[in-house]
């Protein structure tokens, strides 16, 4: 016995979007701040961004060796 | 005004102090471990038998209030202990009650007793990561039971994988409204349930979405108070009542908040 019917209201193109966000949120909850993390130390051994109060400054691999 | 001490009225009264904020931390910490009010009063008064005194619990929604006497009822000493924000263990539970008779069996000093006991609460919990992998092993095995077939297992094993995790992190690490994290933990669950109707997997996609959110349902609760029901204890019946009401509240609310984004009816 079928106590209760679920049905789909036709498929939206957004409907699949909005399913994949939520993994992504998920992942983002997850892994997020570590891979933030990550990057900041990366860059403060191979400095690509750098800051001073107001500015900021890219810096290119390149420039070191000239 | 002379003030006249009796140094053996000192000593029995610091003995039955420190043996009621013993008891009534103890009892706050099994209240809040997720133990039934019957338990916890044959506890306390184990161990109280155990310090030849005897004790009144009363069990409110947020306190412990404990009453300690000396054998001869002349002597008193009340407190009145929060109950602390802890998730369910039953575990600590467990071990707090072999606790209660090694004290009873081995005549452990109150001294002794309180060094177990703090030793019993830093044993460190299952590891987190294992218990999502089972919560959501759980709750893919409901679905089955539901006549779901492997696809809706799969869809709903990565939907409580989601879910769950998000609940853990908003009301744990993040210490967010637990309401909230239960509206948003069913909400996300049912959203990802729902890839079964987009991307037509297997043939039992209402079957997945309607058990993506059994992992929510608060089960200890409603059987706690239903306990406490039997044994007379109407206030915490109550409160456990209550509190279950409003996270099944919550779950549902999360369920109907994806549906009608998913567009799906009922």
């Amino acid at each position: 016995m079928k106590i209760l019917t679920i049905l789909s209201n036709g498929i939206k193109e957004t409907d699949s979007l909005i399913i994949f966000s939520c993994l992504a949120i998920t992942l983002l909850i997850a892994f997020g701040y570590s891979a933030y993390q990550k990057l900041v130390k990366l860059n403060q051994s191979h400095p690509i961004i750098s800051w001073d109060e107001d500015d900021v400054y890219m810096t290119f691999e390149d420039e070191d060796d000239i | 005004m002379k003030m006249i001490s009796d140094p053996t009225t000192a000593v029995s009264h610091n003995q039955l102090k420190s043996t009621a904020l013993f008891l009534s931390e103890y009892a706050a910490t099994l209240l809040a471990c997720g133990a039934t009010t019957l338990r916890i009063e044959k506890n306390v008064e184990r161990i109280a038998g155990s310090y030849q005194t005897h004790v009144s619990v009363t069990v409110f929604p947020l306190h412990v209030m404990l009453t300690v006497w000396d054998t001869s009822h002349t002597h008193s000493y009340s407190n009145c202990e929060k109950i602390k924000a802890h998730a369910l263990n039953f575990e600590t539970n467990t071990q707090l009650s072999k606790l209660s008779w090694m004290i009873h069996d081995q005549r452990l000093t109150l001294e002794e007793a309180e060094s177990i006991y703090h030793q019993m609460l830093s044993m460190p919990r299952l590891n987190p990561w294992l218990v999502l992998l089972l919560v959501a092993f759980a709750n893919a095995s409901f679905c089955r039971l539901f006549n779901g077939d492997y696809a809706a297992m799969a869809v709903v094993f990565v939907a409580t994988l989601n879910g769950y995790y998000i609940k853990v992190k908003l009301q744990n690490d993040w210490h967010w409204d637990f309401r909230i994290a239960t509206i948003l933990s069913g909400l996300t669950a049912a959203i990802i349930a729902c890839s079964g109707f987009v991307f037509s997997l297997g043939k039992t996609p209402d079957i997945a979405l309607a058990t993506s959110v059994l992992f929510l349902v608060p089960g200890i609760p409603f059987i706690n108070s239903v306990s406490d029901l039997i044994h007379g204890h109407y206030i915490c019946c109550m409160s456990r009542f209550i509190q279950a009401v409003i996270l099944t509240f919550c779950l549902s609310l999360g369920l109907c908040l994806a549906l009608l984004i998913m567009h799906i009816t009922i």
